[in-house]
C-alpha cells in the first residue's frame, strides 16, 4: 500500500461493544475499541466485504476474552478537581472543534482554560467567549510559556493539557485522572490516534512514522526504575498529558526555552516528563485516555514537524545535560549519539536500501533538526532569560 | 554480584473478589501477584511497584500477561457447568497433615499458623521433629493443636515415615516447615480423589517472598514452579522417571494411604539429611507410577514456599538437586535395570546445564552465577557415589514400616429394613477353574443376605461336574455341567435353572464383598433398576500388562460412577451384575452366536434399545482376580475382533464405538511370529524399555484383533465392503451449549461428536474422544482445548459482545 497516493482512505471507528453490522467501509484503517479502551488498529484493504468486526475479534481474541471475562474495576466515587488547559495560537476553527469535544467530556469537577498565545487577532478570544470557558492571554510566544500561564491560572488538583488541533474523547479525562489514584503517580499520558487520514502527509505520519501512539498497553514508567528517565518518548505527547498540579508547580512549570514558538521547536512536554522521572515520580500511560489528533495536512507542514521533532528531542537532551552532573552527563551524551545513529542514520541507510518508506526529505529534515537542536536550545535559553521568547 | 534484581513484594490476588489497590512498601521495586480464580492458580504477574498499585494496573497486567490462563479457567468453568460434571462429592476425605521440621522454629511457627487456618480443616496435624538439636519445636507445638513426634534418626524421609505411621487419616498430606499453605489447600482434593487410581495429588508451589537475588534466581531458575495447568501422569502409559520432574514436589504432595501402603514407605536413604540430599519425593512418585497409579498435579492446591535467601544456600540447593537427581537415576539403573532413566542425565548434561551456560553468555538477567552452575554440574557427577554412601549410612537402622491403619467405617448395609427382599440366584459360568470357583463359593457363604434367600447355579462349560460336597454350604447349590458351548449358552442355561426373582452374574474369578449380594438385592427391591452393575476392582500384580489392565478396568468403573454420563451399552459387563429374571426372559437371554466375547455388550445394546433402566452401584464390590497373562490377552483380542464384526453387522449404530474404525487398515497377525513378539515384549519389560514394550504389545493386539476380524470375513471383497461401510459411518452430532442454556443429551448408543456453541456462535465440532475409545467429560474437555482453541475463543468473545450489545453496555 502506497501511503503517498491520494486514494480515498477512511478512518473507521470500530467499537466492538456496539452491535450491528458495518457498512462496506472501503480502504482504510479501523480503530478497534472496546468501549473506551482502544485495542489496536486494523488495516482494511479496498473492496472490503465487511469482515472487519470478525477480523478485529479474531486478531484480538486472546486479550479480548480476558478483558471481557475479568470483572471491571468500579469507578471511584470522589474525583479530584481537574483543569483542562488548551493552548492555542491563531487557529480559531480548530479551537472551536476542540472546545466542542471538551464540552462533551464526562467529568464531574472540571475547569477549562484556554491560553491564547501571542495572538494576531481576536478570533480565538471570540471562540472562547462563545464557548463560555476561561480565557487567559499570554503575549510571550512559546507553547511552554502558554502552558505555564495556564498552570498559574489553574485551580484543579490535576492539570490536563491538550492542543487546539486535538479532540479528546468523552472518557479521556476520567482515564487520565484515574491514574492518580496511586499517590506516587505524578503524571499520566494517554493514547493519541488520528482524527482523519485524508491526505498523503497524514497517512505518512500515522502509518509510516508511527504517529503519536504509544501502544495499547497500560504502562508505568519512571519511579524506582531510573532507566526510563532518558526515554521520555515512550511516555506520551503534549496533546494528551496530565500532571498533579502540585508536582508541576514544584518543578517550576515547563521550560520556556523549549517547544513550539521558540527556536527549539519542541520537546517541552518530554522535558517535563524527564524532570518528573528524575525526581522519582511515576508516569502512567493509559491507552483508555484517548485523544484524536489532526495531523499536519501538507508535506511541507509535516517536514517542519519532523524537523521540530528532531530539534525538540535533542534540545530536551541538552536541557537534561545542563541539569546533570558527571556520570549522568556521559549517559546523556551516549543517549544522544545512539539516538542519532540508531534512529536517524540507520533509517536513512535503510531508505537508501529501499527498506524504509518515509521519504528521504523527511528523514533528512529530522536529522537536521537533531543536529541543530542543542545550539538552538542555548540560544532559546538566552532569549528566555531576556524575558521574552522571540522568533 | 554486580547486578541487582529488584526486590518484589508477593501478594495473593483473588479474582473472585473485587480487585483492590495494593500498597507496596518503599523497599520494593516490583509487585508480584499470584493470581487465583475459583481456587485455581492462573499464574503470576509482575508490575512495577508504586506506593499504592491501583487495581486497574493489576487488572491490565493480568489481561496482558495471562489471557490464555483466564480463557482456560473460564472455559473449564463454562464447560463443566454446562455438562453438569465434576460435582463435589458429599464426603470429604479425612486428611492427616504431616510436617517434618528440623531446627527452623520461626518457619515452623508460620507454617503451623497457616495450617490452623485451613478450610476445610484436616483431621489432624502431625509435626515430626527430625533429629533436633534444640527443644523449642516441642514447646512451640504446645501452642497449636498438633501432634508432636520426636524422631531421633536424621533424614526427612524417615521423619515422613514416622508421620505416616502415626497418621490416622485415609489421606496423608505433606508440606515442609518452610512453607505456608493456602487456606484452600485441601479444598479440591475430594474431587481429585474420586478417581480411585489417583494415588497422589500435587500442587503449585509459589514463592512466599522475593526479597533477595538468591530467591529471585531460584524462582527464575525453575524453583518449585511446574506451570499452572493440570497434569495427569498415568503410570499405565508414562515412563516414570523422565516425567516425574513435571509433577511437583514433596513440599506440596498428598498421598492416599492405601497407595503408600502398596508402594511401601519413603526410601530412608534418600532425602534431606542423608548423603543423597533430596529426591525422596521423586522416588515415591516413581514407585507409585511403576504400580500404575495416577498422580495429578493441580493448580488448585497451593503452597507458598520461602526460598533460601542467600547465594551460598542457593548454590548448595542447586548442587543437591543435581546430586539427588543423579542418585535417583543410579538407583533405578541399579535396582530396576531401568536404562531409560539415563535420559534424565542426558537432560542435565545436554539440555539444562548448557542452557544455564547460554544464559551466562547472553548475560541474561536471570542467569545463574557460574559457581552455581558448576555446583550443579558437580552434583550430577556425584550421585552414584552418594547413593552408595547413603545406603551404607542406613545399615543397622531399623526402617519404619507402614501399617494398614484404621479402616474408614462405611455405613453398614441394612437388609432388615426391606420387607420383601427378592430371592437371588447367583449364576456362575466356569471353565475348569476349580480353585477360584471354590474361593467364590466360600465367600458366597459369608454374605450379609440371609442364606435362605440365595441359590447358586454353577454352570460348568465343557467339564466334569466337580464335587463340592466336601465343604458344607449354607445356600442351595446347583451344579450344571454342559458340553463346551460358549459362555452365552452357559449363562442362558444358568438362567434356565435359576428360580430366584433376581439373577446375579458373578464370574468365577471374582471374590464378592460381604455386602455385594445385599446391594444387588436392595437395588432390585427398590425397583429402581432392571439391571444393576457392580464394581469389580481388579486385583493384579505389578507387571506392565497388569498395570495396563487395571488402568482400563478402573477407568471403566470410574466412568460408570460418573453420574453426568448416562450408562451405555458398553457399561453392561456381566462379571458382577444382576438382572431381574423377568427382564432377562423378556430380552430372550444372551445371543448364543457370541460364544466367547461380548455376549454382555450385545445384551446391553438390546437392553438400552428397549429403554431398560440401568444402574451402577459402586458399593456392590466383587474383587476381580484377572487373568493377567499377556499371551491370553492377545488370544482374546482375536475373539474380540470376531465378536466386534458380529456387533457391527447386527447393530451398525455402535460401529464407531468399537476399535474397528481405527484398526481395519492394519495387517492381520502372523500367528507364527506371535510367540517371538511376546518374547520380545518380555525382554523389553525386563530392561525397562516401556516405549518399545508398548509398541510391541500394541502391534500384537492390533494384529490379533484384525486376524479375528478376518476370521469372520475371510472373503477379500466382502472385507473391503465392510471397511468402506465403516468409513462411511458418521457419529451422532450432539449440541453442546457452553453457556448452559440447554444440557447436552447424549444417546446411550452410538459414537458422538459435539457441536460446541456459545450463544448462537459455533465454537467448533469436536469428537468425544479418540475413535473407538470410551470417553468422559474430561476427555471431551481435553479435545476442546486441543482442537478448537482459537475459534472457540472467538465464539466466546462474539457471544459476550452480543450480550454486551443486548444490555446496552458501552
Amino acid at each position: 500500500m502506497s501511503e503517498g497516493s491520494d486514494v480515498a482512505f477512511n478512518l473507521i471507528d470500530l467499537d466492538l461493544t456496539s452491535g450491528g453490522s458495518l457498512e462496506e467501509t472501503g480502504r482504510g484503517r479501523a480503530v478497534v475499541r472496546l468501549g473506551e479502551l482502544v485495542l489496536g488498529t486494523l488495516n482494511i484493504p479496498g473492496r472490503d466485504e465487511r469482515p472487519t468486526r470478525d477480523r478485529a475479534v479474531r486478531r484480538n481474541a486472546r486479550r479480548l476474552f480476558a478483558e471481557l471475562a475479568l470483572p471491571p474495576i468500579p469507578a471511584p466515587t470522589d474525583w479530584p478537581s481537574a483543569t483542562v488547559i488548551v493552548c492555542t495560537r491563531d487557529r480559531p476553527d480548530n479551537l472551536r472543534a476542540c472546545l466542542a469535544a471538551i464540552a462533551r467530556l464526562d467529568y464531574p469537577d472540571l475547569e477549562v482554560i484556554v491560553v491564547d498565545n501571542a495572538p494576531t487577532d481576536g478570533a480565538s478570544r471570540a471562540v472562547v467567549e462563545h464557548a463560555g470557558v476561561r480565557y487567559v492571554l499570554e503575549q510571550r510566544a512559546g507553547l511552554d510559556n502558554a502552558r505555564n500561564s495556564g498552570l498559574a491560572a489553574a485551580t484543579g488538583d490535576v492539570v490536563a493539557y491538550t492542543d487546539d488541533d486535538a479532540l479528546p474523547e468523552p472518557g479521556w479525562l476520567r482515564a487520565l485522572v484515574l491514574a492518580f489514584e496511586s499517590p506516587s503517580v505524578a503524571a499520566s499520558a494517554g493514547l493519541v490516534i488520528p482524527s482523519e487520514l485524508d491526505t498523503p502527509a497524514q497517512r505518512l505520519f500515522e502509518n509510516v512514522y508511527r504517529g503519536m501512539g504509544k501502544g495499547y498497553d497500560q504502562r508505568l514508567l519512571g519511579g524506582r526504575n531510573h532507566r526510563h528517565a532518558l526515554r521520555p518518548e515512550h511516555v506520551g505527547t503534549g496533546c494528551n498529558m496530565a500532571f498533579r498540579r502540585s508536582v508541576l508547580v514544584e518543578l517550576g512549570g515547563f521550560d520556556p526555552a523549549l517547544d513550539v514558538g521558540t527556536e527549539t521547536g519542541g520537546g517541552g512536554d518530554l522535558d517535563a516528563f524527564v524532570r518528573v522521572m528524575e525526581r522519582g515520580g511515576v508516569i502512567a500511560y493509559r491507552p483508555d485516555a484517548v485523544v484524536r489528533h489532526r495531523h499536519r495536512r501538507t508535506l511541507p507542514e509535516l517536514r517542519k514537524q519532523l524537523y521540530d521533532n528532531g530539534s525538540g528531542y535533542s534540545a530536551m537532551l541538552a536541557a537534561a545535560y545542563q541539569r546533570a552532573d558527571g556520570p549522568q552527563r556521559r549517559a546523556i551524551v551516549r543517549r544522544y549519539c545512539s539516538w542519532i545513529v540508531r534512529w536517524q542514520l540507520l533509517r536513512i541507510a535503510r531508505r537508501l536500501l529501499r527498506r524504509e518508506r518515509l521519504p528521504m526529505r523527511l528523514l533528512v529534515a529530522e536529522l537536521h533538526g537533531a543536529c541543530v537542536g542543542p545550539r538552538a536550545y542555548a540560544r532559546a535559553r538566552a532569549a528566555a532569560a531576556r524575558g521574552g521568547a522571540g522568533e | 554480584m554486580t547486578r541487582s534484581l529488584p526486590r518484589s513484594k508477593v501478594v495473593r490476588v483473588d479474582l473472585d473478589e473485587p480487585l483492590r489497590p495494593v500498597p507496596v512498601e518503599s523497599e520494593y521495586g516490583r509487585l508480584t501477584c499470584v493470581v487465583i480464580r475459583s481456587g485455581d492458580v492462573l499464574g503470576m504477574v509482575s508490575v512495577p511497584a508504586l506506593e499504592v498499585v491501583p487495581a486497574d494496573v493489576i487488572r491490565a497486567a493480568i489481561v496482558r500477561l495471562l489471557p490464555d490462563a483466564v480463557w482456560r479457567a473460564e472455559l473449564e468453568q463454562m464447560f463443566f457447568a454446562a455438562v453438569g460434571a465434576r460435582a463435589v462429592p458429599e464426603s470429604r476425605p479425612a486428611v492427616s497433615v504431616v510436617v517434618c521440621t528440623r531446627d527452623r522454629i520461626e518457619d515452623l511457627r508460620r507454617c503451623l499458623t497457616s495450617l490452623a487456618a485451613l478450610d476445610p480443616a484436616p483431621l489432624e496435624v502431625i509435626v515430626v521433629d527430625s533429629a533436633p538439636s534444640r527443644e523449642d519445636a516441642s514447646r512451640l507445638c504446645d501452642d497449636f493443636d498438633v501432634t508432636y513426634l520426636h524422631e531421633p534418626v536424621i533424614g526427612q524421609s524417615r521423619a515422613r515415615n514416622r508421620g505416616i505411621a502415626a497418621a490416622r487419616g485415609e489421606v496423608v498430606a505433606f508440606t515442609d516447615d518452610d512453607c505456608v499453605v493456602d487456606p484452600g489447600w485441601l479444598r479440591a482434593l475430594a474431587v481429585e480423589l474420586i478417581d480411585p487410581r489417583v494415588a497422589a495429588v500435587t500442587g503449585v508451589v509459589v514463592p512466599l517472598e522475593l526479597e533477595t537475588d538468591a530467591q529471585w534466581l531460584f524462582e527464575e531458575h525453575g524453583g518449585h514452579g511446574r506451570g499452572y495447568r493440570r497434569i495427569v501422569l498415568d503410570g499405565a502409559t508414562v515412563d516414570p522417571i523422565t516425567r516425574v520432574g513435571a509433577i511437583g514436589v514433596g513440599a506440596n504432595a498428598v498421598f492416599r494411604r492405601s497407595a503408600l501402603l502398596k508402594a511401601g514407605p519413603f526410601a530412608e536413604w534418600l532425602g534431606p539429611g542423608t548423603p543423597a540430599r533430596a529426591a525422596d519425593d521423586y522416588d515415591m512418585f516413581c514407585r507409585l507410577l511403576d504400580l500404575g497409579e495416577r498422580i495429578v498435579f493441580t493448580p488448585s492446591q497451593l503452597v507458598w514456599h520461602r526460598h533460601r535467601q542467600d547465594m551460598v544456600t542457593l548454590r548448595r540447593t542447586l548442587r543437591d538437586y543435581g546430586l539427588s537427581s543423579s542418585a535417583l537415576v543410579a538407583q533405578r539403573v541399579r535396582d530396576r535395570r531401568d536404562l531409560g532413566a539415563l535420559r534424565v542425565m542426558r537432560w542435565w548434561w545436554l539440555d539444562h546445564i548448557p542452557g544455564d551456560l547460554a544464559k551466562v553468555v547472553r548475560r541474561a538477567p536471570d542467569r545463574l552465577p557460574i559457581s552455581a552452575i558448576g555446583a550443579e554440574l558437580l552434583g550430577t557427577l556425584e550421585g552414584a557415589r552418594a547413593l552408595t554412601r547413603s545406603r551404607r549410612s542406613r545399615e543397622g537402622v531399623e526402617p519404619i514400616g507402614i501399617e494398614p491403619g484404621p479402616v474408614m467405617s462405611r455405613d453398614a448395609v441394612r437388609v432388615e429394613s426391606v420387607r420383601e427382599l427378592p430371592r437371588l440366584s447367583v449364576v456362575v459360568p466356569t471353565i475348569g477353574r476349580g480353585a477360584s470357583l471354590r474361593r467364590l463359593l466360600e465367600t458366597l457363604a459369608r454374605q450379609s443376605v440371609p442364606a435362605d434367600r440365595v441359590e447358586v447355579v454353577v454352570v460348568v462349560d465343557g467339564g466334569e461336574a466337580e464335587d463340592f460336597a466336601g465343604s458344607p454350604l449354607p445356600y442351595r447349590l446347583v451344579v450344571e455341567p454342559i458340553p463346551r458351548s460358549g459362555v452365552a449358552i452357559a449363562r442362558n442355561r444358568g438362567v434356565d435353572r435359576a428360580t430366584g426373582d433376581v439373577v446375579v452374574f458373578l464370574d468365577d474369578d471374582v471374590v464378592p464383598d460381604a455386602d455385594c449380594l445385599a446391594i444387588h438385592a436392595l437395588a432390585h427391591a427398590e425397583g429402581a433398576a432392571d439391571i444393576v452393575l457392580g464394581y469389580a476392582p481388579p486385583v493384579v500384580g505389578v507387571d506392565w500388562w497388569s498395570v495396563v489392565l487395571r488402568a482400563w478396568w478402573e477407568d471403566h468403573f470410574r466412568r460408570k460412577a460418573d453420574r453426568s454420563l448416562p450408562l451405555r451399552w458398553s457399561d453392561v459387563v456381566t462379571l458382577n451384575s444382576s438382572f431381574a429374571r423377568k427382564t432377562l426372559r423378556e430380552l430372550g437371554g444372551f445371543d448364543p452366536t457370541y460364544a466367547r466375547r461380548h455376549e454382555d455388550w450385545e445384551l446391553g445394546i438390546r437392553a438400552v434399545e428397549q429403554g431398560l433402566k440401568l444402574a451402577y452401584d459402586s458399593r456392590a464390590i466383587a474383587a476381580h482376580h484377572l487373568d493377567t497373562s499377556l499371551e491370553g490377552a492377545v488370544h482374546r483380542a482375536r475373539d474380540e475382533g470376531r465378536a466386534d464384526v458380529l456387533l457391527a453387522r447386527s447393530y451398525p449404530a455402535v460401529t464407531l464405538e468399537l476399535p474397528l474404525a481405527s484398526q481395519l487398515g492394519r495387517a492381520p497377525a502372523d500367528v507364527c511370529a506371535q510367540s517371538a513378539e511376546l518374547e520380545k515384549a518380555a525382554t523389553y519389560e525386563r530392561s525397562g524399555r516401556r516405549r518399545a514394550w508398548r509398541s510391541v504389545t500394541n502391534g500384537l493386539f492390533h494384529g490379533s484383533y484384525v486376524a479375528g476380524v478376518r476370521d469372520e470375513i475371510p472373503d477379500e471383497s466382502a472385507y473391503r465392503e465392510f471397511t468402506a461401510q465403516i468409513a462411511a459411518t458418521r457419529p451422532t452430532r450432539v449440541l453442546l451449549q457452553l453457556d448452559g442454556s440447554s444440557a447436552p443429551t447424549v444417546p446411550a448408543i452410538g459414537a458422538v461428536e459435539f457441536d460446541v456453541r456459545i450463544g448462537d456462535e459455533r465454537a467448533g465440532v469436536i469428537p468425544a474422544g479418540p475413535a473407538g475409545m470410551p470417553w468422559d467429560w474430561e476427555s471431551v474437555f481435553v479435545e476442546l482445548l486441543r482442537h478448537r482453541w482459537g475459534s472457540g475463543r472467538e465464539a466466546a468473545v462474539h457471544a459476550r459482545l452480543g450480550a454486551f450489545a443486548a444490555v446496552g453496555v458501552s
